[in-house]
Order: C-alpha cells, then sequence, then structure tokens
C-alpha cells in the first residue's frame, strides 16, 4: 500500500512539474516579473518538497496544490487553452529530454569525478561527488617527508597528524593558532577518534600515478598511445584510399562480371567474423605476423564491404558530364577518380574516415588475438589489462578510463558534422 | 573541413607518431631474454634488485620482463605466441597448469639442463618439498621448476571471536565447530544486510579455499594414480560438497554471499582486517599484507577444519594426518620454440640460488621498512632456503613470525592439485560443480556426477585421438582446384564473348579489374579462402601443434549432444539479451528522436549529450559500468542511488548486477541502453524526411498525435526500423568485447555462465584450447543462427515495412 502512494505521489509530482515548468516559461514569455518569481518559488519548494521530506502523503497534498497553483498562472498568463497546452507540452519535453540528458551523462560525470576521489571517498554512502582532500599542514613533516594531515579530535580541538604507528595507532599533536604544532603535547590516537578535516580539491594525482604504475617498458603509456595512433591512421588511410578506389570502379567503369562481383561483395556482409577469424589467425601466423600491428591494419588496405557499397551509391549520384570533360581532357581512369571524382564525395569520405576511426582507436578482439607485448598494445586493450590488475583501485582506473575515452571525446567536438553524417549515411544502406 | 585545415593536422599527427617510436629503438648486441609472469612495478623492490644483479653478473643479457597482457600469463596469449612462434624464452608459471602444457608439447623438457647440475648450489629435488617438486613433473620429465609456494591455512578474527563470546584461543578444529561458530559469529543490519559473516565457505575474490580443500578434508580426491579415470563423484566428494552447500545455506545462500562479498575492498579496508568476516581460509600469500595494512590486526591462524571422525583418526580416516593444507604456487618453465633456452636456464638458475634469494629479499625488506611496514618474506618452495630466510629475515611482529612459521611447517602435509592434460577442465568443472549445488540448482551428487562425466570424456577423448585419421587434404584440395580452374575458364570465356574486338572496352575492362583488384584479392585471401578453410576445419581435431585428424561430425556431435547445455546456454543468453536489449534499444533512440524531433531549442546541446556515450570505446564503458554498476551501495552509483529512491519508496533492495546469475544480463542491457544515442541520430534523419504536408493533411483530417504516429510516422520509419533491426541482429549475436571484459576478462563466463556468449565461446576454444575444428563447427553455427533470424526478418518484412513510391 505504502508503495502504491509513493508510485501516485512520484507520478502527480512529475505533472505537476511538467505544469509548474509551463507556468515558468508562459510568465517568462509576458516578462511578468512577479509572477515569473512565484513560478520559480512554487518548482523550488516543489523540489524541497520531493527530495527533502520523505513523506508520500504530504508530497500528494503538495502535488495537488502546486498542479492547482500552476493552472492559476497558466490561465493568466496565456491566451487560451490551446496555448496553455502548447506550453505545457513544450516544458514536458524539455524536462523528459534534460532527465534524459542527465541519466545519460551522469556516468560520464561519474567517470571524471571518480578519477579524481582519492582513496578514502571511493566507497561511502551516500556518494560523494565533488572530490574534497584532507587538509595538510605543511609546516610538519611526516617521517616519509611528506606533510602533516589535519584532523579534529571528538572535543573538537584540531590536530596534525604526524606518524601513523606500525600498530595502527596516529600520533597527533594539538595545532597552535600561528600555524606550527605543539610537540610538547603529543598524543597517540586512533583513526575512529578521529575526523578528518576536508577541502574540496581534486586528486589529480591518480591520473599520474595511473601512468607510473604501468610497466616501465610502455614509457608512461606513451607507447600504448603510439600504437593507436600507428593503428588508426594506417587503418584510416588504408580503408579510405581502397573502399573510394573499388567504389568508384563499381560504380563508374564498365569491366565483364562487375555485376556479379558486387553480389558477392553484398553477400559478404551477411558473413560474421568469427567463421573466418580461426584461418585468418592461421594465415597471419604463416606470415609470421603474431605479435605485430600487421594483422590489424594490412586487411583496410583491402577494402571493406560495407564502405565500398555506401561509396558506390554516392559515385553513382554524380553526372555523367563532370567525368566525361576529364575523357576528353585526356584523363585515364585513374586520374579521373583521383582528380575529378574523389574531390566529389569528400563528406562521404570524410564520414567514412571518421566511422574507421572509431573502429580502429575501439578495436578489441584483434588485439586480444594478435597481440602479447606490451610494446605492442593500443590504449584499448591496455585500458583492459590495467582493469585486470587495479580493479580494487578505482581512482586509478577511472583516470585510465578517462585518458583513454577522452581523445574520442574531443574529436567528436571537432568533426561533430562528420560523425553526424556517417550514422546518417550508414542508415542509407537500408534504403 | 577546408583541406587547408586538415593537411596540417594529418602532418602533425605523422610527426608525433614517428616522434612516439624514436625512444624503442632498442639496445643492440646483447641477448634480449624475454621474461613473462613476473610482476613489475612500485612493489616490486625485491624482484627489481634481483634482476639488476642477474644483468650485472651476465652482462651479456639483457632482461626483458613484460608484466602486464601476455606477461601476466594469460594462458590464452602464451598459447598463441608459442603457437604464433614468438614465445618468451622464460615463463613464470602457475605450477598447477604445468601438466597441461606438458601435455601439449609447449614446454621444455629440463631434465638435459637438470642432468648437467652439480656443486653445492644445484638445483635438485632433495631440496624442495615434495608437493611441489611433483606438480612440475609430467610422465617423469620435469618441465618447470618450483619457485614460490604457498599454503592455506584457516585465519580467524580473535577481536571477532570476543565480540561474538568465543574464546579466541581455540579456533575451530573440526567441520562441527566451524559451522557452529561461523553462526554465532555472523550479525545483521536493521535492513537485513550482513554486518558481519562468521564465514563463506568460498568467495571468488576473497580467501582462497575453492571446493577442492573441502574434498581433501574429506579424504578425498579427484584422479585415480594413473591418472586416466575422474573421480570427482565419490562419496567423500558428495559430503564434502553438501557440508560447503550447508555452509553456504548457513550464511543466507550463495547470491546473498555474492552480493555481501561485492562490496569488499583491498588493502586496509580489507573485509577480513575491519572484521566483517570472521573466519576465513586463506593463502600464506595474506601476512605480507596483514603487515602491510593491518600490522595490528589480533588474529589467529589454524589448520584447515576437518571432519570430527579425521581428528579421532576412526573409520575410513585411520592413519591419516589431521592436519593438511593445500600448495600451490609458481615455477620457472621454458617454452618450446624459446630462442634463447641457455641464456634462460642461467637466469632460471640464479633467480633460485641462495644468492638470488637473499638479494630479492634485502631489496624488499629496506623497501618495506622505508615506508613504515614490516617486512614479510614471502615462501619458497625450496625448503632449505625457507630455513635461511626465517633465519635472516624473521617477521618482527611476534604475531606475523608464528602465523609464517605456521604456514611454513605445514608445508611437509599439503595436498597439490592432480597433475593431469585435463587440469584446467577439472578446475572448471569442479567451479561449476561447486557453483551449482551452492545455488540450489543441482543437489552436490548430481553436480558432481555431470561434472565428472564431462572431465572423463576429455579424459577418454584423449585417449581415442591418437587412433583418429590424419585428416587428408587431397579430395578437397583436387575438388577446389578443379573449382578454381572451372571458374576462371568460364570467366575468361564470358569475357571475350563481352569484350568482342573493341580497344577501348578491353581498357576499361583491365581498368576496372584493376581499381577493384584490392577488394577481390581480399575477398579471395582474407574471405573466400578462409571461408572454405573454416569448412575443412569444422570436420578436423586441429590444434595447430600436430597435424589435424579428421572426426567427420565428431565436433557437431560433440556440439549438441556433450555440450548441448553449454551451447544452449549461449545461444540462451545472446537471445535474451537480443530479444530485450534490441527493442528497447531501439525504441530509446527513437524516443528521444521524437523529442528532439519537436524543434526544442537547444537541439544541438541535447543531440551532443545523448549521442558521446555511444562512441565510448566499448572497454571503457564496460570498465566504467561494472563500477557504476557494482553490487553493493558503496561502491556502485546505481545502487547507490537505488538505495535513496526505490528501496525508500518501493522497499526493493537493490539488484546484485553482475555478481548473480539473474541481474548479470539485464546488467548488459543497461549498459548497452547507454548507447542508444547512436541509433537516434539515424531515427531524426529517417523523421526529418517525413514530408511535412503528409502530417498537416493527417491534422486537418483530425487525426490525434497518437493516430499519426502510428499511421504516419511509424509506416514511413518502418525501413530504418527494418535496417536496425537486421543490423541490430547480426551485431547482437556477434557480441564479444564488452562481455569479455565484464565477465571476467580472462575467458570467463560471469556468474553460473550467465555471460556466455557464442562468440565468446568459440573465442575460448579457438584461441585459449586451440580446439579450432570445434571452434570452427561453433563458427559455422553461429552464421546458420544468423542466417536464419536475417531470412525470418526477410520474409516477415513485407507484412510491415513500407517502402515509399513502392514497386519493389
Amino acid at each position: 500500500m505504502q508503495q502504491l502512494i509513493w508510485l501516485v505521489a512520484i507520478a502527480g509530482a512529475l505533472v505537476a512539474f511538467a505544469f509548474a515548468i509551463g507556468a515558468m516559461i508562459a510568465t517568462i514569455r509576458q516578462k511578468s516579473l512577479v509572477t515569473g518569481a512565484f513560478s520559480v518559488a512554487l518548482i523550488a519548494s516543489l523540489l524541497i518538497l520531493a527530495f527533502g521530506v520523505r513523506h508520500n502523503i504530504v508530497l500528494i497534498g503538495g502535488d495537488i496544490v502546486a498542479y492547482m497553483v500552476a493552472i492559476r498562472i497558466l490561465k493568466a498568463t496565456t491566451r487560451n487553452k490551446d496555448h496553455a497546452s502548447e506550453i505545457v507540452r513544450l516544458s514536458a519535453t524539455h524536462m523528459v529530454l534534460l532527465a534524459g540528458t542527465f541519466l545519460f551523462v551522469i556516468p560520464f560525470a561519474w567517470l571524471v569525478s571518480t578519477s579524481l576521489k582519492s582513496d578514502d571517498e571511493q566507497a561511502v554512502f551516500p556518494p560523494v561527488w565533488i572530490p574534497t582532500q584532507q587538509v595538510l599542514v605543511y609546516s610538519v613533516k611526516r617521517p616519509d617527508g611528506t606533510p602533516g594531515r589535519l584532523s579534529t579530535m571528538k572535543d573538537g580541538s584540531k590536530v596534525v597528524e604526524f606518524e601513523e604507528l606500525p600498530s595502527g595507532e596516529i600520533k597527533v599533536a594539538p595545532l597552535m593558532p600561528d600555524g606550527n604544532v605543539d610537540k610538547t603535547k603529543v598524543i597517540t590516537s586512533t583513526r575512529s577518534e578521529l575526523t578528518k578535516v576536508r577541502r574540496v580539491e581534486p586528486r589529480w594525482l591518480n591520473y599520474v600515478e595511473a601512468l607510473k604504475y604501468l610497466p616501465p617498458d610502455t614509457y608512461y603509456g606513451w607507447t600504448f598511445l603510439k600504437n593507436s595512433l600507428i593503428l588508426t591512421i594506417l587503418s584510416v588511410i588504408g580503408t579510405v584510399l581502397s573502399s573510394s578506389m573499388v567504389a568508384y570502379s563499381f560504380a563508374r567503369l564498365r569491366w565483364p562480371g562487375r555485376e556479379g562481383w558486387f553480389k558477392v561483395m553484398l553477400a559478404t556482409m551477411m558473413i560474421p567474423g568469427a567463421v573466418t577469424l580461426m584461418p585468418q589467425f592461421l594465415i597471419f601466423r604463416s606470415l609470421g605476423w603474431i605479435d605485430t600491428l600487421k594483422p590489424l591494419w594490412v586487411p583496410a588496405f583491402f577494402g571493406s564491404a560495407f564502405n565500398i557499397f555506401l561509396l558506390r551509391q554516392f559515385f553513382l549520384g554524380i553526372p555523367n558530364e563532370l567525368e566525361d570533360a576529364a575523357k576528353i581532357d585526356g584523363c585515364g581512369p585513374f586520374t579521373t577518380y583521383w582528380k575529378v571524382m574523389l574531390p566529389q564525395v569528400k563528406p562521404a569520405l570524410a564520414a567514412i574516415a571518421i566511422m574507421s576511426v572509431l573502429a580502429a582507436w575501439n578495436n578489441f578482439q584483434g588485439p586480444l588475438i594478435y597481440l602479447s607485448s606490451p610494446e605492442q598494445m593500443p590504449m584499448a586493450y591496455g585500458l583492459q589489462l590495467y582493469q585486470q590488475d587495479h580493479a580494487g583501485e578505482p581512482g586509478l582506473m577511472m583516470a585510465a578510463s578517462t585518458m583513454v575515452v577522452l581523445p574520442i571525446v574531443v574529436l567528436f567536438f571537432f568533426s561533430q558534422r562528420y560523425f553526424i553524417e556517417g550514422v546518417s549515411l550508414s542508415g542509407l544502406g537500408g534504403r | 573541413m577546408k583541406m587547408r585545415v586538415v593537411r596540417p593536422i594529418i602532418f602533425a599527427l605523422l610527426a608525433s607518431t614517428l616522434l612516439a617510436i624514436s625512444p624503442a629503438i632498442a639496445k643492440a648486441d646483447k641477448i634480449k631474454l624475454v621474461v613473462w609472469g613476473l610482476q613489475s612495478g612500485k612493489e616490486t623492490a625485491g624482484l627489481d634488485a634481483q634482476i639488476a644483479k642477474f644483468e650485472r653478473l651476465n652482462p651479456d643479457i639483457d632482461v626483458s620482463n613484460l608484466s602486464i597482457g601476455a606477461g601476466k600469463m594469460n594462458p590464452q596469449k602464451l598459447m598463441t605466441s608459442i603457437v604464433g612462434g614468438a614465445p618468451p624464452d622464460v615463463i613464470h608459471q602457475d605450477r598447477f597448469t604445468v601438466g597441461d602444457w606438458a601435455s601439449r608439447g609447449t614446454f621444455m623438457p629440463l631434465d638435459g639442463f637438470l642432468a648437467k647440475e652439480s656443486g653445492p648450489e644445484s638445483i635438485k629435488e632433495s631440496n624442495y618439498y615434495p608437493a611441489a617438486w611433483k606438480e612440475a613433473v609430467y610422465q617423469g620429465k620435469v618441465f618447470a621448476i618450483p619457485t614460490g609456494i604457498d599454503d592455506r591455512m584457516l585465519m580467524y578474527n580473535r577481536k571477532v571471536f570476543r565480540d561474538a563470546g568465543l574464546d579466541p584461543d581455540k579456533p575451530p578444529r573440526t567441520w562441527e565447530e566451524l559451522r557452529a561458530m561461523a553462526k554465532k559469529i555472523t550479525s545483521r543490519n536493521s535492513d537485513g544486510t550482513y554486518k558481519r559473516i562468521g564465514y563463506i565457505p568460498h568467495l571468488s575474490t576473497y580467501g582462497n579455499s575453492w571446493f577442492y580443500i573441502y574434498s581433501w578434508m574429506n579424504g578425498g580426491s579427484f584422479m585415480t594414480p594413473d591418472g586416466n579415470t575422474c573421480t570427482l563423484n565419490t562419496p567423500e566428494n558428495v559430503e564434502a560438497l553438501q557440508y560447503l552447500v550447508d555452509l553456504y545455506n548457513d550464511a543466507g545462500g550463495y547470491n546473498a554471499a555474492n552480493v555481501f562479498q561485492s562490496g569488499f575492498q583491498s588493502g586496509e579496508q580489507d573485509p577480513f582486517f575491519i572484521g566483517k568476516i570472521g573466519m576465513v581460509i586463506h593463502g600464506s600469500w595474506v601476512i605480507p599484507n596483514i603487515a602491510r595494512y593491518a600490522p595490528d590486526l589480533d588474529f589467529g591462524v589454524a589448520p584447515p577444519p576437518v571432519p570430527e571422525a579425521r581428528i579421532k583418526g576412526t573409520g575410513r580416516f585411520k592413519g591419516m594426518d589431521p592436519e593438511l593444507t593445500w600448495t600451490g604456487g609458481y615455477s620457472f618453465a621454458i617454452p618450446q620454440g624459446a630462442k634463447q633456452p641457455e641464456a634462460a636456464w642461467r637466469f632460471i638458475k640464479f633467480m633460485l640460488s641462495e644468492d638470488g634469494y637473499r638479494t630479492y629479499n634485502i631489496a624488499a625488506k629496506e623497501y618495506n621498512e622505508r615506508l613504515g611496514r614490516p617486512y614479510v618474506f614471502g615462501l619458497t618452495a625450496n625448503a632449505k632456503i625457507n630455513d635461511v630466510l626465517l633465519k635472516e629475515f624473521p617477521p618482527t611482529l611476534t604475531r606475523l613470525y608464528a602465523a609464517q612459521k605456521a604456514y611454513i611447517d605445514i608445508l611437509p602435509k599439503a595436498n597439490y592439485r592432480p597433475v593431469t592434460f585435463v587440469g584446467q577442465t577439472l578446475w572448471d568443472a569442479h567451479v561449476r560443480a561447486m557453483e551449482r549445488a551452492a545455488l540450489g540448482a543441482q543437489t552436490p551428487e548430481a553436480a558432481l556426477a555431470e561434472q565428472q562425466a564431462i572431465v572423463q570424456k576429455a579424459l577418454d577423448k584423449a585417449e581415442q585421438r591418437n587412433n583418429l585419421p590424419l585428416f587428408n587434404a587431397t579430395v578437397p584440395l583436387v575438388v577446389i582446384g578443379f573449382i578454381t580452374v572451372a571458374g576462371i575458364a568460364f570467366g575468361i570465356v564470358r569475357m571475350r564473348k563481352e569484350l568482342g574486338n573493341s580497344l577501348m572496352a578491353k581498357r576499361d575492362a583491365v581498368a576496372g579489374y584493376l581499381m577493384a583488384g584490392p577488394w577481390i584479392i581480399g575477398f579471395i585471401l582474407l574471405t573466400l579462402g578462409p571461408i572454405v578453410a573454416s569448412g575443412l576445419l569444422a570436420f578436423c581435431d586441429y590444434d595447430v601443434l600436430h597435424a589435424p585428424r579428421s572426426v567427420g561430425f565428431g565436433n557437431f556431435t560433440e556440439l549438441f549432444v556433450d555440450d548441448r547445455e553449454l551451447l544452449g546456454k549461449a545461444l540462451w543468453n545472446v537471445l535474451y539479451t537480443a530479444l530485450i536489449g534490441i527493442p528497447l534499444g531501439m525504441s530509446t533512440g527513437l524516443c528521444i528522436a521524437l523529442l528532439l524531433n519537436q524543434k526544442v531549442k537547444g537541439m544541438a546541446f541535447y543531440r551532443t549529450a545523448f549521442y558521446i556515450p555511444s562512441i565510448v570505446p566499448a572497454i571503457a564503458s564496460a570498465v566504467l559500468w561494472m563500477w557504476v554498476l557494482a553490487g553493493d551501495p558503496n561502491k556502485g552509483l546505481v545502487n547507490a542511488l537505488w538505495k535513496q529512491t526505490f528501496t525508500v519508496w518501493f522497499d526493493i533492495v537493490p539488484p546484485g548486477w553482475f555478481g548473480v546469475p539473474e541481474w548479470s544480463k539485464p546488467g548488459l542491457i543497461v549498459q548497452g541502453l547507454w548507447g542508444a544515442g547512436g541509433g537516434m541520430i539515424l531515427w531524426l534523419a529517417g523523421l526529418q524526411g517525413i514530408p511535412v504536408s503528409l502530417q498537416e493533411a493527417a491534422s486537418i483530417d483530425g487525426a490525434g498525435t497518437l493516430s499519426k504516429f502510428k499511421n504516419i510516422t511509424l509506416p514511413l520509419l518502418s525501413p530504418y526500423i527494418f535496417f536496425n533491426l537486421i543490423m541490430g541482429t547480426i551485431g547482437a549475436i556477434q557480441e564479444f568485447d564488452r562481455v569479455y571484459v565484464m565477465a571476467g576478462g580472462d575467458g570467463s563466463s560471469g556468474p553460473d555462465d550467465s555471460l556466455l556468449m557464442p562468440v565468446l565461446l568459440l573465442f575460448n576454444n579457438a584461441f585459449r584450447y586451440f580446439k579450432m575444428g570445434y571452434a570452427s563447427a561453433l563458427a559455422w553455427i553461429i552464421f546458420v543462427v544468423i542466417l536464419l533470424l536475417t531470412l525470418l526478418q526477410w520474409a516477415g518484412q513485407k507484412k510491415w515495412v513500407h517502402y515509399e513510391g513502392d514497386a519493389r
């Protein structure tokens, strides 16, 4: 029963919110400050009611009141019923979108927040979002050379922890107003008696340590980055060059057997990678390519069926006149392709390039099968290995994850258009 | 972006790549000795000193110690490197697997080196604990030299004992006492979750007991001495497993224990150190951790409890020692095909010498004491050296000294896992039996019987394998050759006919073939050839190292008869995630797109927010979500929020996600939904292609929002839905990357195989066990499943997919 009431209360709160936000938008459009402030206050009080007072019946009452007040405001500020419902619909849309955005972004926020927290904040309930650290007292040195740490005793007095004894006890000394400690009044205390004095301060050291704990032969992860770059660059060059050339041949050149080969190519898209996985391994093994990057990028130079198909559609859309003109100018097929046709499909090429950047950067199964030395590993694989080593150290793990995710996010922000186009393009394949 | 901008970026990338390569230019002129399996990092001062001293004594050798990835001795990686012809020179290998590796001919026998040994510093069997040395001997040959050793004892927290009103000087000696004391210690919070558990029989991430030790406690065994028969299902083992199940039930069941365990942390927060568990069977390696993180921990160690009759020496226990332990540990071995075996042996000899151990311990001790931690040395498999170390590096705290000595003293009474080529199979089988019995899915007897049959089958199969005929490639080769020749001839004839005598057409044809060449060559080499090869392999038994043998339909019968449960589970798992995950993902994407299509302000912002998660590398996403979905609300974000909302509102406790079989797949689906924004872009493109006039016309006719959506939007989007459905299905069936990571990242398949996917099963068989034939057969099954599903969807599309300007 209690649960049912909660359900009603939450649903009611959502409806009330939609109307309250609608009321706010309407007042803002009308530029009537007083009612605007009133509706903002309404939203705020509803929020406080929902999250502050955790009582379902009270919340239902609040919902109803808020709903009625919002309706009154709406009536007062809108022209007619249609206008009012239009505004409420819009505000509900925004509410849902914002809630969705929140859900989608929150793991990122968690990733970054966790990567900047110190160990003693990693596993507490409720979770900590803003990283803090214990305040350090630089005038006091601990035996290992690090500064002393500020805490409060049970009686509220400030003390500095300056030595941890092997027995688990902690030596502390009172902090004097001048910033020094009174070494004459050293007390031996325990962790449970002390409360750490904390200050908002991200722990950037997690990033440094994440790199430091990598094996020395990876040069602080530099090798991983290098391999990822090599792999990505070569794959992209290979994919773009070969796919576009093959697509051009399929689209614009006339050769016997073309239709047959094209159908075969479409059919290959159906074949799961699993079927060719083992024989391919045997082929690369006989070439002595195990534990090198070659099995990962050489196949890109043979083109990929999906990209060829997409580009072919694009080449088909280019008018014949251009090609004819090139022919008259004495260009051979290759020159025509390179000088005349390729520039025409640049947006499609960019989209394909972006997709193959993603594919190469995120490739995991390939490295997992073919690579064994750290000198050869790309970042995605490095991260997985790191995860196995440091699963118990969330700060380092999330710092490492952030470093793997960051390049892709940066790439996205610089070439958003091509990402979006790429996805839309891939949908064209279905039509 | 204009080319003017693109070029400098490309050059910058290339330049940075070149820069990045430069530090990797290696030192020349030295033997490069590649070692796998040794840790390296901040905490390995001892090992670093040892290797440095070896390099000083052997200036011609440069040791390259790989400590992650393959260097961590992932069996799949080691096998791949040996099969691939690029093995390391020395490996530090878990002794328990040596028999398996040796049986496949992947390790070098070391008897030749041992025969040449002489002098006081030589490696000889008599110095080692028998359990350790014998574990590395297979069919009379020595394949590895033991290094470290570990054994297991019951550790108990004396403070917890006092709190629970138990006598801290009387640890449990018998099974019955253990159960009674565990019950006394267990206590719960007000919300029903555990505050403290007395004893959990086995935890996958904490302590170290497994079913093996319970069997040995009860006088059981796993193999007959000749190694031909598996004895998992004996009365002793059934009794031991029943005891283990009882212990689980005392602790609230297997799932509850797993959820409790998901909140465990390491270091200072170790659950035993902070009194979250009262007793645990744990290995000798914990003592250094206690010294480091909880030097003031008031704990004791005792031999693992045994049935009461064993203490009394009555019945079938007559003449058996009431004390026992289980030992394991590592060893050095040289893989077959290593390029520097002589240098490798020199390295092994130094590492295992008194000088080597002394160098190690001096450096490690100094490092630890500099950080203010008491030092405890690691036990070695060499009894003589343990004596030396205990004398020269005694642990300073008396409690630690006593514990260390107890762990050493019980070593001669150690049991070890049977040396057999089915060691891994037996291990997996025993884990599976334990898990199923603990979950209550099977009775102990049924679980053991089923798993025994699997191990026995593996034993028998190896026996039969040598009688199979070698695979005869002549017939297939002739057929393939014939088809190729016929195809080429047909092609030439056709081409002649089509081209005629036109020079232009001929030139065009040459250009066409040249430019399509990359794909055609790639298709023949990397697709067509492999498909044919895979088809042939499916009927072979092939492990790459030995010649293939033909088994007919053996691989398929194995899959559909012997392993039908595993295959069924894999298919069920993939269907479960696909059937729920794909529609959910598609509708999420569509919902977002519908909302965004209403010309709301801030479209670019929303689009970015929803889209970015879908481009995050699958591995990073999996790593992140494993943390976000951790079962313990103290750790997992989702469960923390859950506890603050759903638990308060509806009184539902947070789920265990990847820790429990029922929730691991939903966890996977939730993680997948995070990437649903990728589809949104596609839906948006589709939605924007819907003519506004249609919508307006419908509005004038009085259609509501819902009926417009049903009658206009959905039909016009149906080609997109269809395309996404097909691509989604093909992708989902080949699910691999994130399951591999989330199920443990070492080829394991989640609790109760709940994350076992077909491609994961294939990967394990192909690259871990190198059962290439079996894996190929599985690949064809996956292919057929994909084909059937696609055809099914294709056949169904006529009913609901609407093509504009329809003529197709």
